[in-house]
Parts: C-alpha cells; sequence; structure tokens
C-alpha cells in the first residue's frame, strides 16, 4: 500500500511528516482508512487563477478528509474542455466527472457521453430538495437528473458609488424601473466642453456576450420567450423588438451608452472610468473589489412589466465509461462539493443552488456577500436561455452565429430592429431544424 | 572508347572496383541522408501526411467523432458552398491575405535592408524587431486588444495628437480586419526579414564595387542587383506569406472572435468551430481541403508568376 502512495508523485516534506505521523497512529485508525484511496478525475473550465485556486484548495480539503476518494482535477478552457471531452469519450478515456453549465447538458446528454446520476444522488444521499425548481429542471433531461446543481450566476447591476454621489444620485436607492434607470444614465453620462461625452452613463458592448444576456432579460421581462411552442425562434417577437429597441435607442436616442466601448478582453471600461454603470453576472465581484473600486450591486431594474433576469449554473455530471465500479466515489465527492460549496462560491463569484449553503454563515458571513446580496434576492426571478441539444452552437461565445451577428447589427445600427430580428429568426430556425 | 579498350585488364580491374566502391560510398551517403530525414519525415508522414489524406477521406463522410462514419459523396461539400457563413470566411480570409502580403513583403525586405547596414547596435536592433515572434499568439491578441482599444488605446492616442477622431479598431466592421493585419504585420514580418537578411548577406560585395566602379549608383545597385538576385528568397517569401494568410486563425480568435458582425470570421475558425463546437467532422474536414486547395492554387500561380518575371 505504501509503495502505491510513493509511486503517484514525489512527496513533499510536510506529505511525507504527514506520512510518518499517519503511520505512528495506524494502531488508532479503523483499517479503511490506510487502504489506497480511490482516484476520480475530474475536469472543469474555472481556468482563471483564483479560481483554480479555490477549486484545489477545496478538493484539497476533500483528499485530505480521509473519505477513501482522491479527486485530480485538471482545468482547460470550456472550448478545449468540451472537444477534448467528446473525443477522449470516443476512445474510451472519459474523465470521471465533469464541470460544465446547465445549458450545454441536453447536448452532452444527447451525444450520450453524460450517464443519469438518480441512482448515485439517491446512494450518495445529495439533497437536491435544497435547489429551488429551475435548478433542479435545469439539471434533468428527459425525465432523469443529469447532474448535480451546484451554483447560479445571474445577470446584476453593477454601480460606481461615487460617480452617482458626484452625480447628486442616492446610492442607496438604485433604480428599480426602466425610467429611474434612464434618469440615472442620463446623469451619468458626462460630457467635456465640445460636448464629446467623456463618459457613458452605462455599458453596453457590442462584443461578446454582455448585449445578448441583458436583451434575453428585457425580453422575458416584456413577456417574451426565446423560443415559441414549436421549438423555433421566437426573437421577432413584439416582447422581444420592444426590448431591443430600447436598447438600441439608449445608444442612439439618449445617448447615454456607445457599444464601442467596453467588453473586448482585456477592455475595463468599468474600471478605467469611461462607464458609470454596467450589468454583468456575480463573478466580477472579486475582481472589482481587488480593484479596490467603490462600487455597489442591485437587482436587474424591471423595464418591462415583470422581473426576469438571464443566469446560468455550473453543474457537475458523471461521464458515461464502460465500467462504473467508480459511480460510489463519484457521488461521495459529488456530495460533498454540494454541501461544501461556500468556499468555491465566493472566489469563483457565483451564488451556491443549495439553499442551506446560501444561508450558511461560510457564505452570508464572507466580506464579498454584501454584494453578492443582490443576486440572492433576484433568484426567484432567473431565467435560464432554452436547454436545447443544439445550444453550443445556437448560443456560441465564439462564432459569428445568427444570434450575435444580428443583435450587433442591431447595436451598431447597421440593420434597423425588426430587420435585424427577423433576420436572426430565420438563421436560428435554420439551426434549430437542424436538430 | 579506344583508350578504355587498349588499358591494360589490372587497371580496368582497378577502376571497376574503384567505381562500385563510389557507388558503395554513394549508396551509404543516401542511406545516411534517409537516416537523417527520418526523423523528421516519420513526424511528417504521422502527424501531417497521414491525416491530411484521413481528412480527405473524411470531407466525405457523415461523422459526429462519436459515432461510425458514413460515406455521404459531395454532400459536406454541397453544405459547406451552401453555407453563406462559410462564403463569408472565405472572403474575408481572402481581404485579410491581400491586407497582409504585400506590407508583409516590402516592409519585411525594407526591414532587412536596413538592419544589413553595418552600423553600430545592428544586432540589438535585429534582435528587438525579431522579439515579438517569440511572443504567443493569445498575448499578441490580448496586447493589441489594449492597444487598439477606442477609449484608452494608445493607438487612438497619437491618433487624436495628430487630429484624427479615435477609431473603434475592434468594434467597427470596416476597421477589425484592418486592425488584424496591422497586429499580423508586426507580429510576424520578422521572418520575412530574417530570410531577406540571409539572402542579402548571401550577394557578393564584389558585384556591389564592381557596379560602384561602372557609375552606378544605390537605386541602380538595388534594381539590377539586389532585386534580381533576391529572386529566390522573394519567391519563397511571398508563398509562405500568402499561405499563413489563408491559415489565420489565433489572431482573430482571439482578438474578435470573428466579430464583429463576423468581419473577421476566418477559414480557419470555421472549421474549428465546425469540427469541435458541432462536431460535424465531415463538413469541417471539406472546409479543409477547400483551403488546401485554395492555398495550392494561390502558391502556384505566384511560382508561375515570379518565374515569368
Amino acid at each position: 500500500m505504501a509503495n502505491d502512495v510513493f509511486a503517484k508523485s514525489l512527496l513533499t516534506r510536510r506529505q511525507a511528516l504527514a506520512l510518518g505521523a499517519s503511520a505512528a497512529l495506524a494502531g488508532a485508525l479503523p483499517r479503511g482508512a490506510l487502504a489506497a484511496d480511490e482516484k476520480v478525475t475530474l475536469w472543469h473550465g474555472w481556468t482563471g487563477a483564483d479560481n483554480t485556486t479555490a477549486l484545489n484548495g477545496v478538493i484539497d480539503t476533500f483528499n485530505k478528509g480521509g473519505k477513501g476518494v482522491t479527486v485530480e482535477p485538471t482545468g482547460y478552457d470550456w472550448d478545449t474542455l468540451f472537444s477534448k471531452w467528446v473525443v477522449s469519450s470516443a476512445g474510451g478515456r472519459a474523465p470521471d466527472l465533469v464541470l460544465f453549465h446547465i445549458t450545454e447538458l441536453p447536448e452532452f446528454a444527447t451525444r450520450k457521453v453524460i450517464r443519469p446520476i438518480d441512482d448515485v444522488v439517491a446512494s450518495s444521499g445529495l439533497d437536491l430538495s435544497q435547489v429551488p425548481d429551475a435548478g433542479r429542471t435545469g439539471v434533468t433531461f428527459d425525465g432523469k437528473v443529469y447532474a448535480a446543481p451546484l451554483d447560479v450566476h445571474p445577470l446584476g447591476f453593477y454601480y460606481n458609488v461615487d460617480m452617482v454621489q458626484e452625480a447628486g444620485l442616492d446610492p442607496a436607492k438604485p433604480p428599480k424601473t426602466g425610467e429611474e434607470f434612464l434618469e440615472w444614465a442620463k446623469k451619468l453620462t458626462v460630457k467635456d466642453a465640445s460636448g464629446k461625452v467623456t463618459r457613458y452613463g452605462f455599458e453596453l458592448p457590442n462584443t461578446w456576450a454582455t448585449a445578448r444576456w441583458i436583451w434575453f432579460s428585457l425580453m422575458y421581462q416584456n413577456g417574451g420567450t426565446f423560443l415559441d411552442d414549436k421549438g423555433l425562434a421566437a426573437v421577432d417577437s413584439e416582447a422581444s423588438q420592444k426590448a431591443l429597441q430600447y436598447l438600441v435607442d439608449l445608444i442612439n436616442v439618449h445617448g447615454v451608452t456607445n457599444p464601442e466601448v467596453g467588453g473586448n478582453k482585456g477592455e475595463d471600461a468599468f474600471a478605467s472610468k469611461q462607464v458609470a454603470m454596467k450589468f454583468i453576472g456575480p463573478w466580477e465581484v472579486n475582481l472589482r473589489m481587488a480593484q479596490k473600486m467603490n462600487f455597489m450591486t442591485a437587482q436587474l431594474p424591471v423595464f418591462g412589466a415583470k422581473p426576469a433576469v438571464w443566469a446560468n449554473s455550473h453543474c457537475m455530471a458523471v461521464s458515461k465509461q464502460p465500467n462504473e465500479d467508480k459511480l460510489a466515489a463519484d457521488g461521495t465527492f459529488m456530495k460533498w462539493f454540494f454541501d461544501n460549496f461556500a468556499a468555491p462560491a465566493t472566489t469563483v463569484g457565483i451564488i451556491p443552488q443549495s439553499k442551506a449553503v446560501r444561508e450558511n454563515a461560510a457564505f452570508t458571513g464572507t466580506e464579498q456577500y454584501k454584494y453578492f446580496k443582490s443576486f440572492v434576492d433576484d433568484l426567484p426571478n432567473i431565467v435560464y436561455e432554452p436547454l436545447i441539444p443544439q445550444y453550443l452552437s445556437v448560443f456560441s461565445f465564439d462564432k459569428p452565429t445568427p444570434l450575435v451577428t444580428n443583435l450587433q447589427a442591431a447595436l451598431s445600427g447597421s440593420k434597423p430592429v425588426p430587420d435585424a430580428l427577423k433576420a436572426m429568426k430565420e438563421g436560428l430556425d435554420a439551426q434549430l431544424k437542424k436538430g | 572508347m579506344t583508350s578504355v579498350a587498349s588499358q591494360p585488364a589490372g587497371r580496368s580491374k582497378a577502376r571497376r572496383a574503384s567505381a562500385q566502391e563510389g557507388g558503395a560510398v554513394r549508396s551509404g551517403m543516401t542511406l545516411a541522408a534517409y537516416l537523417f530525414l527520418s526523423p523528421y519525415l516519420a513526424l511528417f508522414i504521422a502527424f501531417m501526411l497521414l491525416p491530411t489524406l484521413a481528412a480527405v477521406g473524411i470531407s466525405f463522410m457523415r461523422w459526429d467523432i462519436l459515432g461510425t462514419p458514413e460515406f455521404i459523396g459531395l454532400d459536406n461539400y454541397r453544405q459547406i458552398f451552401a453555407d453563406p457563413l462559410f462564403l463569408t470566411a472565405i472572403k474575408n480570409t481572402f481581404y485579410f491575405v491581400f491586407l497582409t502580403a504585400i506590407p508583409m513583403v516590402v516592409l519585411g525586405l525594407a526591414l532587412a535592408m536596413l538592419l544589413d547596414q553595418k552600423l553600430k547596435g545592428t544586432a540589438f536592433v535585429r534582435t528587438v524587431v525579431f522579439l515579438p515572434y517569440v511572443v504567443m499568439v493569445s498575448t499578441v491578441g490580448i496586447l493589441w486588444g489594449w492597444l487598439f482599444d477606442k477609449g484608452t488605446g494608445l493607438v487612438n492616442y497619437y491618433l487624436t495628437a495628430i487630429g484624427i477622431e479615435p477609431i473603434a479598431w475592434l468594434k467597427d466592421p470596416h476597421w477589425s480586419m484592418p486592425a488584424l493585419a496591422i497586429t499580423t504585420v508586426w507580429w510576424t514580418v520578422n521572418t520575412n526579414m530574417i530570410i531577406f537578411l540571409a539572402a542579402l548577406q548571401d550577394i557578393s560585395e564584389e558585384l556591389h564595387d564592381a557596379a560602384t566602379l561602372d557609375g552606378a549608383g544605390p537605386w541602380q545597385r538595388f534594381v539590377y542587383i539586389t532585386l534580381p538576385l533576391l529572386r529566390p528568397a522573394m519567391a519563397l517569401v511571398t508563398a509562405l506569406t500568402i499561405i499563413n494568410g489563408w491559415r489565420v486563425f489565433g489572431q482573430a480568435y482571439v482578438m474578435t472572435q470573428g466579430g464583429p458582425e463576423a468581419s473577421t470570421f476566418v477559414i480557419v475558425q470555421y472549421i474549428y468551430l465546425t469540427a469541435f463546437q458541432n462536431f460535424e467532422m465531415g463538413p469541417a474536414a471539406a472546409a479543409g481541403v477547400v483551403l488546401l486547395l485554395i492555398t495550392l492554387v494561390f502558391s502556384l500561380a505566384q511560382m508561375k508568376l515570379m518565374k515569368a518575371i
């Protein structure tokens, strides 16, 4: 047994000492604790330095907990993770556990690279009743649970407190409606003597996914949906047009935002004071704190008839394997991770799905919590993007899809809103019909 | 013939032996040459030739990596040519090649000429010019993303200083591809420079001296001596630049993800996303074959053109 341990890797001095101490205590320990741990491989896409450190730290704690399971995590950027995973599955070398977004779950379930885990949930005692309905629905496909829901990360409202105060507004009373938001945006937009804008009230970048998430939220606030009853795109609906027109008007009519400001990798319009407000997920809380910005967060204002806010979630699934002898070990870690999610949630900047964890002092007692609270308050209003097998190609970040291209065309003014949405629907329908 | 026939038998035998020996040496040398080449050849066959051949095969199949490939004839080719996004990718990539090819060759030559001068500090400047080449594409992309930022970027800072309105380089569909071209030229022109520099150093000083004695000025020496003798290097550089231009991917993927409004979406990104995001290996392989044919046609046309000049 000892040989196995040494064969794994070179030991650090601390590990060697720990091993010596364990040997000395061997008589006092139950026999099973000395048996070689079952190794479980985990692939994830949390590649930011802080995220990886947080995840590895939590996994280290688990590995040292004497549960008879050792988890070996590997991080890839999301695209690499997915392609590598599918190819590895084809070659019979898939990892045991994989962490990804629930919106991608139907695609992986359809491709049969993951297996249903109702049995694992039952045998491990993972308490899914702690998860809100939307989160449970998100990990269910064809009536079977396919993954452990871990967190939720909705869109939220960030604003620069200094700028708000300078504009004579009350940072303790952030806008709750579209009218109030517009008033803030106008007052927070600053022009120089020549009339040139030196700071925009709001960030609405034409690149990346932010504009899509904002438009998506506003569409649902207006009573619209992304798909119709037949599973085809409903993006040309009145609610959708109203939502997108509102955003285009912020640019062209009110001049409180500019799609050319912010959004690209490396550009930080919020920190460089080019904008005063932005809508983004809780994952920016730690960044803003590290930058020592005087900022605050709030729930997304209600622009339409009802509150609604875009969200996504991470989940953990079990890869389909030719041999299922690791299911018990998989379940042991999944349950432990689900129950001890406060630490990674705080560092990564996401909200735990489990009510017990969400309300635990390990989460609510953190210095980040005052910013996370508005996201927690918005949980009843979250809307996930459609859980469809074509998710990755329809909602791709990295491809000029019909969705991205037409949204960009509307925001840049190269297509009127109705034309852009009509073209978007045609392109989306072609993708959706492909199956 | 007579002299050979009249040679004493012993001498002729010795000559035969020596010829045989020469043959043995030659074949020994050929074998050594093949042995020296074999590591590269083995890797080339394993990782380039066989996958390329496999891609040609896959381009006629329906295959999502997980299932069994199924032969479907030319359907994948029909599919990609009916896809407006693929046609956009071809058009965009052509535009990129157009924007980069001439500056890459002209600037590469100009830099080489400059650094071929025997001036103080040339070695240092050569190193500085070559330095961007060792930077990874992701770093280059992020760096130039900052430089091109409309509000805080250095490029717009200087443009404003000379009275030009700031440009939203990476967010304006009209400027995004020129921005990628500028980045690419900065990043890779140094390889062309190195090839030109090596070729320039191969040109004998005596030719220039002789021409100078005959009364040729610097421009005449450049046109009638340097340029003609650089022709092989020029052919190589132009071919490599065009081929690399058609294969552009990293810069576009990191800096613009193909946007805005698909203005920087290139063929390799189409192949990558079709294969590894949509898991449609057939159309992706078909697009790869089309790219191979395009680069082949361009290279052959360019080679012919260079020969004609």
